[in-house]
């Protein structure tokens, strides 16, 4: 059973700006100071980092805050917010517009949500900008679990079984002339 | 008379059916029969407006994946085949057997040119995707137009069923990115490769791949694959072919070739760590030859119709700055090196893909320095070495993007370079330390913000003629600072240090060959995040 506690948490994540702590104690071998193990697709020069404040029940609001940190001078901002389901949002609003976000500067943003039964819920929120009129995006999805919330049990495209080599395989339909 | 029309009846039934079947080609040995038809995918083609747009959805072929024939009593694969560039395939069967088709995800090939690319599932047990078709008698006659399509699953407001398609259409592009490959290294043996995809991979603020919590797209140096997004109305990259290409194109890089990047995100605004920069410069470029189209289109939002675009060739798009250290000023040269478009003042050369396939995963491999655009500058620049008209055009593409024209090598050792960002302390690139001589200030700094930006971590080199022990010290040039320094000798790490704390000096005593070596120095409140500033350190050699 996985009792996702949500105590009160200070989550100052910056999505794409993951800590970089590499260090070495000796003189041992070590990797790059101060990489990470990743490379990503480009991104959209705004971090978005949140804080929950907890604990998630089923019918309780509890309040997300959302700082969005501009890294360039962004115009339009647009924030877009959808639930998973099972997952209210309580707010007046569901798109947030701000005008402007200058270089360097942070707008903070509180949601408030409900969720409707115990589970691992999503808020997933759409950040929407322009940058000398050209359009920028960034996609998060925060996640509310509530105290109780059973084990996390995903569903895939397909159905999972293995192959007569016992590998797994995930089967998928395919679509026939005359379908 | 009764007997002779009983034979008679009994030699008609006899003689029919049976045997080598009759209309269709035929099967290719005794007691089996031909299948053949044809596999394509759904594809929805990116916008620069609106994101995907389903309603111009078309069937393309599924190229150069496995299908297989398979017996449904017992799984078994009584034959197995490669489509072709058109999706067709042919397999052998036995005759009157139950049977299914499966195409499998996954593109396989041994010997020389060599690769297997497959797209799994990683939130279910990393599953290998596979399409199937409904059982079927495989009769006594050959059957032709056994054709399969791969729907994309969307109900015309949101997907309504199976996202067959996704899996496809990812190794569509991997498709394009081999063949282009293979036209300038047709020996190629790639490593094997696991492209993870599922709708359950969503854009998290944290990592565990076993629920789908990817962060975003991207490739991992630790695992050696990809994990793409596929969630649905917030961020899916499936049918986004410059973002599959760019990850693919570090997989190339860091398997094949060699990159020093110290990864982390990027955006086209950043002044980054020159080696961030020039290898995210370069996948982004990659991602333009590949498709044959400049303009990178990353798809988005609810119905994923919302789209993020850069136009690769450009740099003054969007509000990127120019020099060594900006990712868009690094993918406008490497594309603009490569195009067949020239422009007045800006761009006067086409080389192509080939030599900078060959820089970037032969010559890249044995630079002295970091993979940076230096390296690969000095490095392309030596092959052409006395084409005054090709060393004036590259020379024509740096200037444009405010890099020096002028380094004399992978170091710029002249210090020929005046672009400093905004900030004086970030040159020189590299500091040239000498054995004996005075210590020499190396400043780190988070100007241009962390984790990976210009000015967090500073380089060093020198130069050692004898075989023997040398000591590399980085001292603190106030009490608050504390440093980490590291030691490489052509991308491999040798040591690295740092064992004190605040205002103590970190060493590096080893035994080095005569050769050149390349270091790093930072400041652990700069690489954990914890205070900005300007941090200095005097750095020597003994």
């Amino acid at each position: 059973m996985n009792k996702g506690y949500i105590k009160r948490l200070l989550l100052f994540i910056s999505i794409f700006a993951i800590p970089l702590v590499v260090l070495s104690c000796s003189d041992s071998l070590n990797t790059q100071a101060g990489s990470t193990d990743v490379s990503s697709k480009p991104t959209a020069p705004v971090s978005i980092s949140y804080q929950l404040a907890g604990p998630v029940k089923p019918d309780k609001e509890v309040t997300i805050t959302i700082y969005i940190k501009a890294r360039a001078d962004i115009d339009d901002l647009l924030l877009r917010l959808k639930a998973s389901e099972g997952l209210d949002i309580t707010s007046e609003k569901n798109e947030i517009y701000m005008d402007q976000l200058k270089r360097n500067s942070t707008a903070t943003v509180k949601i408030k949500v409900m969720a409707l039964k115990e589970g691992h819920h999503l808020l997933k929120i759409i950040l929407t900008g322009k940058i000398n009129g050209n359009t920028i995006g960034r996609a998060i999805a925060i996640p509310v679990s509530t105290t109780e919330a059973p084990e996390r049990v995903q569903k895939g495209a397909g159905t999972v079984t293995t192959d007569s080599e016992g590998k797994r395989i995930i089967i998928m339909p395919a679509q026939e002339e005359g379908d | 008379m009764r007997l002779h029309a009983i034979c008679l009846l009994l030699l008609v039934v006899l003689g029919c059916g049976g045997g080598g079947g009759g209309g269709g080609s035929g099967g290719s040995k005794t007691g089996n029969i031909t299948i053949s038809g044809r596999i394509t995918f759904d594809s929805v083609p990116v916008t620069q407006a609106s994101g995907l747009d389903y309603s111009s959805t078309t069937q393309k072929p599924v190229r150069g994946v496995v299908v297989e024939a398979i017996r449904v009593s017992d799984s078994s694969v009584l034959d197995s085949s490669t489509t072709d560039s058109s999706g067709n395939y042919t397999l052998s069967v036995p005759e009157n057997t139950e049977i299914k088709i499966r195409v499998r995800a996954q593109m396989t090939r041994s010997g020389s040119p060599s690769w297997d690319i497959s797209v799994i599932d990683n939130t279910q047990g990393r599953a290998l995707y596979v399409m199937d078709s409904e059982s079927f008698d495989s009769g006594s006659s050959s059957i032709s137009g056994k054709n399969l399509n791969a729907p994309s699953g969307w109900g015309g407001s949101s997907y309504t069923s199976t996202r067959v398609a996704a899996p496809f259409a990812i190794l569509d592009f991997i498709y394009d990115a081999l063949q282009t490959i293979l036209s300038v290294d047709p020996d190629v043996e790639l490593p094997e490769l696991r492209i993870n995809w599922s709708p359950n991979n969503i854009p998290s603020t944290d990592r565990d791949y076993s629920t789908g919590h990817i962060v975003t797209t991207h490739y991992s140096f630790s695992t050696g694959e990809i994990y793409v997004l596929g969630d649905e109305d917030n961020d899916t990259d499936e049918y986004d072919g410059h973002v599959i290409v760019h990850e693919f194109g570090h997989y190339l890089v860091h398997r094949l070739g060699r990159t020093d990047t110290i990864g982390g995100s990027h955006t086209l605004s950043d002044r980054l760590d020159p080696r961030v920069a020039f290898d995210e410069g370069f996948q982004n470029a990659l991602s333009a030859i590949v498709l044959d189209n400049a303009t990178y289109i990353d798809t988005f939002g609810a119905k994923q119709s919302s789209s993020a675009y850069m136009d690769i060739e450009d740099n003054d798009f969007y509000s990127s700055p120019k020099g060594w250290y900006s990712e868009g000023s690094l993918q406008s040269i490497i594309y603009d090196l490569y195009d067949r478009n020239d422009e007045p003042n800006i761009d006067s050369i086409s080389l192509g893909f080939a030599p900078l396939y060959d820089v970037m995963i032969n010559d890249m491999k044995t630079v002295q320095s970091f993979t940076t655009i230096y390296s690969f500058i000095d490095s392309l620049k030596r092959r052409y070495q006395g084409n005054t008209s090709v060393i004036n055009a590259i020379n024509q593409l740096l200037q444009h993007e405010d890099i020096t024209t002028q380094a004399v090598d992978e170091w710029d050792s002249t210090e020929t370079e005046t672009n400093d960002g905004g900030n004086p302390d970030t040159l020189p690139v590299y500091t040239e330390l000498q054995q004996g001589a005075p210590a020499v200030k190396v400043c780190t700094s988070t100007d241009f913000g962390t984790p990976n930006k210009l000015m967090n971590i500073r380089y060093f080199y020198f130069t050692v003629n004898t075989s023997g022990t040398y000591t590399i010290r980085a001292e603190p040039e106030v009490a608050q600072n504390d440093p980490v320094i590291a030691l490489y000798y052509r991308g491999t790490v040798l040591a690295s240090k740092n064992s004190g704390g605040d205002g103590t000096a970190e060493t590096i005593t080893q035994e080095l060959s005569a050769g050149t070596y390349v270091g790093e120095v930072s400041e652990v409140k700069i690489l954990n995040e914890t205070e900005t500033g300007t941090f200095c350190f005097n750095m020597s050699l003994n």
